[in-house]
């Protein structure tokens, strides 16, 4: 514990200052983490890196962007990305502004139904959806049932199973940083767009839309992050027409046990995900800018 | 009259679209229990008669019962080791004055933003050259990368809610920070390191994607078995066993919930 | 003169809970009319039915003598200050200003004209850039108030308006907005709890009290003849003492607690029957001598009273002083050098039967 103790005037500093001025002692308490993190997060990181270029040569990356395949792959990750980003979105932002503007039971309902899955684990989701959505499944059932179709519709090794697994499992990424923004809107601009003549469109479009736009960039930023790097959803409910990165560097590991290759692919997806984060965060520092009228 | 219906129309569609998002959150998780009751080899829904033969069938079997308490090795030692360095990064992140401590916290947090595919096969990499793959140790390690970050969020978020004024008045009264720390920051610190281990067993407990790529056949956790068992053939003893999980990660929420600090209310934080 | 707007019953339920009842009100074109009354009172409930964020049950609510219950408040034409100004964050002082007009389908050219042109008239058009982040709060005021009138609306609601601002600019602000109002023409009602922000900028007061209009009256009105007791304690500070009317020929006599007052019975309100009633006098309308312990019956409209404290206000004093029946009285003393009332000395207080009022008990 002696790690505590320093030589400045103990009491003193405590009086004048909420956070004691001792650096020395606490930074030797977060040396055990960063010493941890160093070894078996950075280092595996920069270990891939350093996989991917065997013998110095760039010949892992060139056949990424060679291969149809593999470039139909990127593709295909950026498309799914996007309609699962731009699906939670329009989800999200309706939750969001409903949770913000409700009380008591409906208010606990809307935050427990968007908690309590957030902490279920995806491969079980993803395990229900898998039973909910196959030929045999109760979506099925129910479109027979109601006559909308005689057989039933493929809805997973598809497209439609992946987005429909993955924007239910992001969902809550969008709506967090949402409620966060509309939390902090003034009840009384919308009332004074309103007095002022603006109709309830007008007012959402030149109002409340602009003022949320950073939770709305937060929103897409974490989410299309977050899918760009999805394995198990996209495993268990996409077909071989629509496979995602994180598949392919899974599969060149355990199939094809191509370590180098495989560590490209995911400098490649990281590299993909760092600019999708950059973008979005240039975006929301000037869209902030904007909204605080700096 | 006529102004009155149109204008209550579309907020009755809001309330219709916001129910319909409800039911697409709780659906999967909910549909998960009735299917495990199923009296019929079958993931039917809704279920066909009712028995507990999915749950026996999950006991008698050797395979889950060790993956259960691997699951569960792991589990308890991932929180012990998690919640150690995430506590003191989150103190030491909070109490120090470094210039570097936004840098330090980047740091500590990106784990969360990482794809875990990156990092799984990464650490399969490099623990298969340590000998770390396929053991224990290997996986605790592992899966206390992916803790320690909601560990520093949780602790740190505590440490935000202890009022200011309470570590001043302990001050004046002549306590020095080491004393005041002790005797005032840590107990109030509780619920703050009760959420962080509660996050880290739930996170160590349904990791899937770097367990699939660590584990061995003598060590495999619940999820890694779940995953083969949803690749091979769907039999509902995934449901009994997704059931179980999905039980104790409900307490596990209760429990932060019953434990957070009474003025959370007031701030309504989610 | 005709009526620019009209209240007519209006009442308002929260659950259980009665918040207005019984509200009627007439507004002349280019009133300045206040609402004022303690919080609860029902004045913000009102403000916020004429400006249709709320429906009445009951009652009815005339533009220019049209009913307005079906419009909504975006089609009302009514401009509101907010009490925190409410101003677009994300939008110049100029976009704010030009807002409205870009509501109203106005061409960009023309909004800008018409928002440059408000925005000078409130002095603010050196400022047209600025964010409101980037403005004081009597800017801010400033910018609020210009967005409400530039569209010239049959009404202007302010709520509060100078309830942020600290004392000095609330001072200045309130003669301001009368100055800018009244070069527009405007009709304006105005929510405040502070009673002498109402005495400085009113037409007419609309006093609420629990719900219901308590008087409706210019200041000096509600100053000087205050329909009951609730109204001659809010309006001003009063002295209200209980005693007994009797009528005997022309003249009044209120008899209280050791002192007696004579007044013509013209002075009475209509309606006042004999029996318990309460004297109100203000502390400006009564004189301090030295007591001289004469009878009540020789010294009429006087009483007597012991010193209990004397309070130095810079322009004039305020003597704090206790009736034999233990109340305590207050008589604000003109002259700072009349020093003579030191605590505990007797000293009589006489006014003239002009200046009470005899309320109901």
């Amino acid at each position: 514990m002696t790690v505590f103790v320093s030589n400045t005037p103990l009491r003193d500093a405590g009086i004048n200052r909420l956070r004691p001025r001792t650096p020395d002692g606490w930074f030797l308490l977060l040396l055990p983490t960063l010493a941890f993190l160093f070894l078996v997060f950075l280092y595996p990181l920069l270990y891939i890196v350093g996989r991917s270029f065997p013998d110095y040569s760039l010949a892992n990356y060139e056949r990424i962007f060679a291969t149809t395949l593999y470039a139909r792959v990127i593709v295909s990750t950026f498309k799914t990305a996007l309609i699962v980003t731009a699906a939670c979105l329009l989800m999200g932002y309706a939750y969001a502004y409903a949770l913000v503007r409700s009380r008591g039971v409906a208010l606990a309902i809307l935050s427990i139904s968007l908690l309590l899955p957030f902490w279920v684990s995806v491969l079980l989701r993803t395990f229900a959806w898998l039973v909910l959505l196959q030929d045999t499944g109760l979506v099925n059932q129910m479109l027979i049932g109601l006559g909308l179709t005689d057989a039933p519709i493929s809805l997973i090794r598809n497209q439609f199973g992946v987005v429909v697994g993955m924007s239910n499992i992001l969902l809550p990424y969008m709506v967090l940083p949402l409620v966060a923004v509309m939390r902090g809107i003034d009840p009384n601009l919308m009332r004074a767009a309103t007095i002022s003549g603006a109709s309830p469109l007008r007012s959402f479009f030149r109002v409340y839309l602009p003022l949320t736009l950073p939770g709305i960039l937060s929103g897409t930023v974490l989410t299309m992050t977050l899918s760009l790097g999805f394995y198990i959803t996209p495993a268990v409910l996409g077909g071989s027409g629509n496979v995602m990165i994180a598949q392919l560097i899974a599969d060149q590991i355990n199939q094809q046990v191509n370590f180098a290759f495989s560590s490209a692919l995911a400098v490649a997806l990281i590299i993909f995900s760092s600019v999708a984060f950059g973008a979005f965060a240039l975006l929301l520092s000037v869209s902030k800018k904007k909204v605080a009228g700096a | 009259m006529v102004a009155r219906i149109s204008a209550k129309l579309p907020k009755a569609l809001f309330v219709l679209l916001i129910a319909a998002i409800v039911a697409f959150l709780l659906f999967p998780v909910f549909v998960v229990i009735p299917i495990s009751f199923n009296d019929i080899n079958d993931l039917r829904f809704p279920p066909v008669g009712f028995s507990l033969r999915w749950y026996e069938a999950f006991m008698a079997d050797p395979f889950w019962k060790a993956a259960f308490l691997t699951s569960l090795q792991v589990a308890l030692m991932t929180v012990v080791a998690s919640v150690s360095l995430g506590t003191a990064a989150a103190l030491a992140l909070f109490m120090s004055d470094l210039r570097l401590k936004p840098a330090l916290r980047l740091f500590l947090l990106s784990p969360l933003v990482t794809p875990v595919i990156v990092l799984a096969i990464g650490i399969f990499m490099v623990f298969s050259r340590w000998k770390l793959a396929g053991t224990i140790t290997g996986l605790v390690v592992a899966h206390s990368v992916l803790a320690i970050p909601l560990v520093i969020v949780a602790v740190t978020a505590a440490l935000h809610t202890i009022p200011p004024n309470l570590a001043m008045a302990s001050a004046g009264l002549g306590a020095g920070p080491v004393r005041t720390f002790f005797r005032i920051r840590l107990p109030l610190l509780k619920p703050g390191v009760v959420a962080g281990a509660v996050f880290a067993f739930i996170t160590s407990w349904d990791e899937a994607v770097i367990s699939i790529f660590l584990s061995s056949p003598s060590h495999r956790t619940l999820p890694v078995l779940i995953w083969s068992g949803v690749r091979t053939g769907l039999s509902p003893v995934i449901a009994a066993v997704g059931s179980i999980l999905i039980i104790i990660t409900a307490v596990g929420l209760a429990l932060v919930y019953a434990l957070r600090p009474a003025d959370a209310d007031n701030r309504q934080s989610l | 003169m005709t009526s620019a707007l009209q209240l007519e019953g209006l009442g308002k339920s929260f659950g259980h809970f009665r918040a207005l009842h019984d509200i009627s009100l007439d507004l002349q074109q280019g009133e300045f009319l206040t609402m004022l009354g303690p919080s609860g009172s029902g004045k913000t409930t009102t403000l916020q039915l004429i400006a249709g964020f709320l429906q009445p049950d009951r009652g009815r609510l005339l533009m220019k003598g049209r009913d307005i219950a079906g419009i909504p408040a975006h089609r009302r034409n009514i401009g509101m200050v907010f009490q925190d100004y409410a101003l677009f964050p994300h939008m110049t002082a100029l976009d704010n200003v030009a807002f409205p007009l870009e509501s109203r389908g106005i061409g960009k050219l023309e909004r800008r004209r018409r928002a440059e042109e408000m925005l000078g008239v409130v002095n603010l058009g050196h400022l047209l850039d600025r964010y409101p982040r980037q403005l004081s709060g009597g800017q801010k005021q400033r910018v609020a108030l210009a967005r409400a009138l530039v569209y010239d609306p049959e009404v202007v609601l302010l709520d509060e308006p100078l309830g942020a601002l600290d004392k000095k600019l609330r001072t200045s602000m309130q003669l301001e907005i009368l100055r800018i109002t009244r070069r527009f023409g405007a009709t304006v009602i105005s929510v405040t709890h502070d009673q002498e922000e109402a005495l400085v900028m009113s037409d007419r007061i609309a006093l609420f009290s629990q719900g219901a209009l308590a008087q409706v009256g210019t200041p000096k009105e509600l100053y000087a003849k205050p329909a009951n007791a609730f109204v001659a304690d809010f309006v001003g500070e009063s002295n209200l003492l209980p005693a007994e009317l009797t009528r005997a020929g022309g003249e009044a006599v209120v008899k209280g607690d050791g002192w007696l007052a004579k007044l013509p019975v013209d002075r009475l309100a209509v309606g006042l029957a004999d029996g318990q009633v309460t004297l109100m006098v203000r502390p400006e309308a009564l004189r301090l001598s030295a007591g001289d312990a004469s009878p009540v019956a020789q010294r009429p409209n006087s009483i007597e009273a012991t010193v209990k404290q004397v309070v130095y206000l810079g322009s004039a004093l305020r003597v704090h002083a206790q009736l034999p029946n233990g109340s305590i009285i207050q008589i604000a003393v003109p002259d700072v050098r009349s020093l003579s009332f030191v605590p505990e000395t007797t000293v009589r207080a006489s006014w003239d039967a002009d200046d009470v009022v005899i309320l109901q008990a």
